[in-house]
């Protein structure tokens, strides 16, 4: 499975990388990182269909993780990827804007992997 | 007719008569049509200078000079005027010297000299004495009657001038324009005094006599005194009808200081219609025509009227702005206080005239013992007087000199023995709304009275009999003479007051009390007082009353200066309340980022934690297992991340500290900062709180800092609350643009620090729609914001211009509008502000 992680801090991908370092030495999970939005929406033409699920920060420089949800869901991908999304933001208001969009699932900082991994095995 | 003999020679007989006509003809008209006045006497000018008639020549100088003056033109008129009177002395032609004499006077007292003016005056009235010349002698009488009686309030003395003058006005001609003018100033005087039935006879038949012979200047006056009577008894319509016409008047015929004192009046009426906005208006215009013609009598009255309209708006910026140049054209037009030129003047008046009649005695050699003893007593009570003059002008400067109130009741008091007996002394500040009068400065023989307060329903006192009833009361034998004032006397300062040395005062038995007044509000009374009996004679009465107009003034100026002080304090503590406001309120702005920026760091914290429990326990199994390989890689790993978590950790206390600093008030103290630090931090801090608040703002950050910066010295929280608001500010204006619609926009703002040569400069660009020129300059004034209300405090760019300011920079701002820009057929380039701090 290839999972695209979007987020502007770049120690997202060492901590994603530990966290899932037996599901990468398996060959289980194929990791991806973009560090914002833009740089997601260029790997996503490039590489159609390869990614199968997409996680991503709201809150980044520029094209926000909103923004990114809207392209990936309505403008481009048929059928489109899995999304979740991450935020510090634990509102509601975000809730319902990412729900709305089209967002499979919604996660809040700081991240709970347990609780990441149990949701990747239903997708799988 | 000497002198046209002489002048034959040079002369043709019809050049002088023409020249004489010219004059002749350009005198009548120099009031009602001064332009044509002009023409004429230029005419005459050149005519006498060409054929060297002298006298000629002098005449129409002294017309041009007049009628100038009724042009408004009156530093033009003034030279000219002088050059007349010169020129008369030269030839010695006295009637017209005591003509531009008098003229003199006119232009002095309309440029606000009241000493030269009088001074004039006097001169222009013996000149025309001596040559028994009536129309000038009934001038000047008219001219020192108006200064004496109106402006320096001896109604007494004004009056016998003018009445002299009506007298001899109506012997010498009825069309003369002087008879009108005459009644006006009766009229003013009878005003001053409170004689309202006289003061409208006088002005009524003023009007009608100015009408009768079209005289405009004369209609406009009376108009405006008839005006100033309604005014004065609070009759606003009728006024209100009268001062507009007197303003059409002037305006028609040009005349300017009528123009702004009507303007002026009218003001004054929608000020108390309470229409404060059309006021201000008729106020400004007032105080433009003042100043055209540099009448500081005018500009201050404007300035005055300006001020108080300004208080009663809480504008105290506009109100302190006003109320100083009134202060200013004030003191400049009552330099040296008026009532000391008054006796001065008199003084060598009468000392000339004295020694004139001396002169005389000798000459006819009448022996008359007695009365030359009783001219020497005169003249050596005149010089002793005189002497008291210098003294009291003296005084009068150290008492106006200070605004602090008991420095001024010092000063009166180690001033007045020098000229009285003042074993007792005192002065009491009259406290209308508590009824009572308090003794601040109480003295008897040198030692000091506790500070008292004598309450006004205490009838038995002369002190508040002197209040009442706003008199003087002048007592040389107590027992014989109280009963003219009370019926019943209580000496008794209240029981508690002893004096310092614990000695109980004694009784008086000379005394002088006298209201202290400024216009017509009497703020208090000025006393001395004697154990001897015939203590005072009238000339200390007399002292006694300049000292109490200068202590008025003091007091009075000390006491505006008090409620100014007490109002500046109010603003500073409000500012201060303000700029509390304006942290928290930012602060406000920043929590929602706050709060995103501290869960970023946590997330490492907690799951890299995590991950190295895992890592440890991995390392275990495989330290059993003996795979000392495996084991190393892990370690490593372990450390990398408690590195991370340590760095994170960090970057949570730097958000917490952060905001603890922006609340607390600034420690005041620099240190060493690392300024791009700062300036990422607070972007940072900026962006995330305004995308905190609304989730479709947007926009690219872009930051370029110089790393060869290093520390530099300066009050972090300070600097960093500059350029939170610098960015806050730009991410404002880009949001808006944005929201605008524009086509193709990308917000963007970025943040560029930069070491020069000596300095590090801190740039904060946006790419919204730029600062239009005609705001420019308000942009760091306090409260000014474009931003709708309740959106912007006004304070954020006053404030950072205050910190950048005390940090020894400079905070600049470059910018092309959007409208300048289309109108320059250029792209605006936005708003660029520009932090310089030395190093």
């Amino acid at each position: 499975m290839k999972i695209l992680v979007v987020d502007d801090e770049k120690d997202v991908q060492t901590l994603f990388e530990q966290r899932f370092r037996k599901e990468i030495k398996t060959g289980e999970i194929d990791f991806v990182f973009a560090f914002s939005g833009e740089e997601a929406l260029v790997y996503l033409n490039r590489h159609e269909h390869e990614a199968v699920l997409i996680l991503s920060d709201i809150n980044m420089p520029g094209m926000s993780g909103l923004q990114l949800l809207e392209h990936i869901k309505q403008k481009y991908h048929k059928p489109p990827p899995v999304v979740m999304m991450i935020t510090a933001y634990g509102d509601a208001e975000n809730f319902n804007i990412a729900k709305e969009l089209g967002a499979d699932d919604f996660l809040t900082k700081p991240v709970d992997f347990t609780a990441l991994k149990e949701k990747l095995k239903t997708i799988s | 007719m000497d002198e046209i003999v002489i002048e034959k020679e040079t002369a043709a007989v019809e050049t002088i008569s023409r020249i004489d006509e010219l004059n002749k003809q350009a005198w009548e008209v120099h009031i009602t049509q001064p332009k044509l006045a002009l023409e004429l006497s230029s005419e005459a000018k050149q005519l006498a200078e060409d054929n060297s008639y002298q006298k000629g020549l002098a005449y129409a100088i002294r017309n041009m000079g007049v009628s100038h003056r009724y042009l408004s033109n009156l530093e033009t008129a003034l030279t000219l005027s002088f050059q007349a009177k010169d020129m008369f002395s030269e030839i010695g032609e006295k009637s017209g010297e005591a003509q531009s004499y008098v003229s003199i006077g006119a232009l002095y007292y309309y440029m606000g000299d009241i000493e030269r003016s009088l001074d004039f005056f006097l001169k222009g009235l013996r000149c025309s004495e001596e040559v028994g010349n009536k129309e000038a002698q009934a001038y000047a009488l008219n001219g020192a009657g108006y200064v004496y009686g109106v402006v320096l309030g001896d109604h007494k003395k004004g009056l016998e001038f003018l009445e002299k003058a009506l007298t001899l006005s109506k012997e010498i001609n009825a069309s003369n324009d002087l008879q009108p003018r005459v009644l006006d100033c009766m009229a003013e005087i009878y005003l001053n005094d409170g004689q309202m039935e006289k003061a409208y006879e006088a002005s009524f038949q003023c009007l009608r006599l100015s009408e009768q012979s079209s005289q405009k200047i004369m209609k406009g006056d009376s108009l405006f005194t008839i005006g100033n009577l309604f005014f004065k008894q609070n009759r606003l319509d009728e006024s209100k009808e009268y001062f507009s016409q007197s303003l059409s008047n002037s305006r028609e015929i040009n005349y300017k200081v009528g123009e702004a004192d009507c303007l002026l009046h009218l003001g004054k009426i929608l000020f108390l219609q309470k229409d404060a906005e059309m006021a201000k208006e008729y106020f400004l215009e007032s105080l433009k025509v003042a100043e055209d013609i540099k009448a500081k009598a005018m500009i201050y009255k404007a300035h005055e009227a300006l001020a108080e309209l300004y208080e009663s708006k809480e504008d105290i910026q506009s109100f302190v702005k006003h109320y100083k140049l009134y202060h200013k054209f004030k003191t400049e037009v009552f330099k040296d206080e008026q009532e000391s030129k008054q006796k001065y003047l008199n003084i060598q008046y009468e000392m000339e005239r004295l020694q004139k009649e001396a002169e005389i005695n000798r000459l006819t050699n009448v022996v008359m013992k007695e009365k030359n003893e009783e001219l020497e007593k005169k003249t050596g009570e005149l010089e002793q007087s005189y002497n008291s003059v210098s003294v009291l002008s003296k005084i009068g400067q150290d008492i106006t000199s200070t605004l602090d109130l008991d420095t001024i009741l010092n000063t009166v008091y180690e001033n007045v023995n020098q000229l009285m007996d003042a074993t007792v002394f005192g002065i009491g500040i009259y406290k209308p709304e508590e009824a009572s009068i308090e003794y601040r400065l109480s003295i008897e023989e040198g030692k000091r009275y506790q500070p008292y307060e004598r309450k006004m329903s205490d009838k038995s006192q002369l002190a508040v009999w002197c209040i009442e009833n706003n008199k003087e009361v002048f007592i040389n034998d107590i027992q014989k003479e109280f009963s003219k004032y009370l019926t019943d006397i209580d000496y008794t300062v209240p029981a508690l007051v002893i004096l310092e040395d614990g000695s109980m005062p004694k009784n008086p038995n000379s005394l002088i009390y006298l209201p202290l007044q400024v216009k017509d509000k009497i703020i208090g009374l000025i006393s001395v007082q004697s154990y001897e009996k015939n203590a005072y004679a009238e000339h200390h009465l007399d002292i006694l009353k300049t000292l109490a107009s200068y202590t008025s003034a003091a007091l009075y100026n000390a006491q505006s200066y008090q409620s100014l002080q007490l109002a500046l304090n109010e603003l500073k503590m409000t500012q201060d309340q303000l700029i509390q406001s304006e942290k928290m309120a930012s602060l406000g702005e920043l929590t929602a980022g706050i709060a995103h920026e501290i869960q970023n760091p946590l997330n490492f914290v907690n799951n890299f934690s995590e991950v190295n429990k895992e890592l440890l326990t991995e390392m275990k199994e495989e330290i059993n297992k003996g795979n000392m390989n495996d084991v190393i890689a892990i370690a490593n790993d372990v450390i990398a991340n408690e590195e991370k978590i340590h760095h994170h950790g960090k970057r949570a206390d730097a958000i917490v500290k952060g905001m603890l600093q922006h609340s607390r008030s600034s420690s005041g103290q620099k240190e060493p900062s690392d300024i791009n630090a700062l300036a990422d931090e607070y972007l940072r801090l900026a962006y995330h709180g305004l995308r905190a608040k609304d989730k479709s703002f947007n926009a690219t950050l872009k930051t370029d800092f110089d790393n060869s910066i290093g520390n530099i010295n300066i009050i972090p929280q300070d600097i960093g609350r500059v350029i939170l608001n610098l960015i806050t500010n730009a991410f404002y204006v880009v949001d808006e643009k944005k929201k605008s619609g524009i086509q193709n926009y990308e917000p963007s703002v970025s943040v560029t620090t930069k070491k020069l040569n000596g300095k590090v400069e801190i740039r904060v660009k946006d790419n919204g729609n730029g600062i239009p020129q005609k705001v420019l300059d308000k942009i760091f004034q306090p409260f000014f914001t474009t931003k709708p209300t309740g959106q912007g405090t006004g304070l954020g760019l006053s404030l950072s211009y205050d910190i950048v300011k005390a940090h020894g920079g400079e905070l600049k701002v470059e910018t092309l509008s959007y409208e300048e820009a289309e109108q320059a057929g250029k792209e605006s380039t936005g708003s660029e502000f520009i932090i310089i701090l030395p190093v």
